[in-house]
């Protein structure tokens, strides 16, 4: 931890302060960072390599953390804009590319038991479905419905009230259920 | 929505979630990539967006250079021709015969002795009839030849 000392010409002000180091905001975070990254993601994006993007923006950007928000709440907002970016990025690839999956791997390190391949087509299926909604929606359903966060957790991390999250939720599950049923027809 | 729903929903997202598929040697991974080149995706990226940037401009400065002069031609002032300008350069090939043409060679050595024998050069005019019967022994000009030379009186 790098505590702001007097020398320091915020010290005045955030004398309370504590702007960790790259190091210690790696190691505490980096899990949460790449789970963010393949929940808000999807099938579609490298979670290891959006990740690394991530951590190369909070490389350049922590000397500017001032921790008027919550280092988690930047986390998750330079995480989201960082997938929905490379989310575009890979959509107008594909699309140039004509693939016909819906980019998942099949071929790699882990044995396909049947409960795998089963849990990659609930994936896809869920993918399908989220992929036609709005980035906010999704947001709001991959931190309470997959992440399992609190109330508070969601409007700390989205920036919103408390009591606006889950009205947010009730909406987003709604539409999710009505575009599910239209994907399974 | 029904409760039959939200239990599909509910199910779809706890079977679906591929945040379960997240390796857990990615930290060591992304962190070897980070100390190896901090960014190197970032720098293809780039590279790849100024080549295509590049392309780009090129065929726009190139369209745009073919529009300019397409418009220019369209737009060129009209040189009007004279009669007279065409005049000269026509009658300057009419008087230069052409060397491959043996019948206007012929033409011009009656001519020359011709004027030869206006001037009163009598012996040139001869001449110049010899040059071309020596040339031509069997030319097409041998009756005018034979007029001139008769009016040099030899």
């Amino acid at each position: 931890m790098r505590v702001l000392t007097e020398a320091h010409p915020l010290a005045g002000r955030l004398d309370t302060v504590a702007v960790p180091s790259f190091e210690v905001v790696y190691r505490e975070h980096v899990m949460t960072v790449a789970r963010w990254v393949a929940r808000l993601g999807g099938p579609l994006l490298d979670v290891e390599d959006v990740t690394h993007d991530v951590f190369v923006k909070v490389q350049r950007e922590l000397p500017k953390f001032r921790a008027e928000a919550q280092l988690t709440t930047w986390l998750f907002s330079l995480t989201a804009n960082t997938v929905r970016t490379r989310r575009r990025t890979e959509t107008f690839r594909r699309f140039f590319r004509a693939s016909a999956d819906d980019g998942l791997e099949v071929a790699d390190d882990c044995r396909l038991a049947p409960e795998v391949l089963e849990q990659r087509d609930a994936e896809r299926e869920l993918y399908r479905v989220l992929d036609r909604l709005s980035e906010r929606d999704r947001q709001v359903l991959v931190l309470f419905e997959l992440e399992g966060r609190s109330g508070r957790e969601v409007a700390e991390l989205l920036q919103v009230k408390e009591e606006a999250v889950f009205v947010l939720r009730h909406r987003a599950k709604a539409r999710f259920a009505k575009l599910m049923a239209e994907v399974r027809s | 929505m029904t409760p039959e729903q939200e239990k599909a929903v509910d199910a779809l997202f706890a079977a679906g979630d591929p945040g379960a598929r997240v390796p857990e040697r990615l930290p060591q991974r992304v962190a070897a990539r980070l100390t190896e080149r901090p960014s190197r995706s970032w720098q293809v990226g780039w590279l790849r967006t100024a080549t295509v940037g590049l392309v780009l401009a090129s065929s726009a400065g190139m369209g745009a250079a073919g529009v300019y002069v397409a418009k220019r031609q369209l737009t060129a002032p009209t040189v009007e021709v004279t009669p007279a300008a065409v005049k000269s350069p026509v009658a300057t090939v009419a008087a230069a015969p052409r060397a491959a043409d043996p019948v206007a060679l012929e033409a011009q050595l009656v001519r020359q002795a011709l004027e030869a024998l206006q001037r009163g050069d009598v012996d040139g005019a001869l001449a110049k009839l010899d040059e071309r019967e020596q040339r031509f022994p069997a030319g097409v000009l041998q009756a005018e030849a034979d007029a001139v030379r008769s009016r040099c009186g030899r």
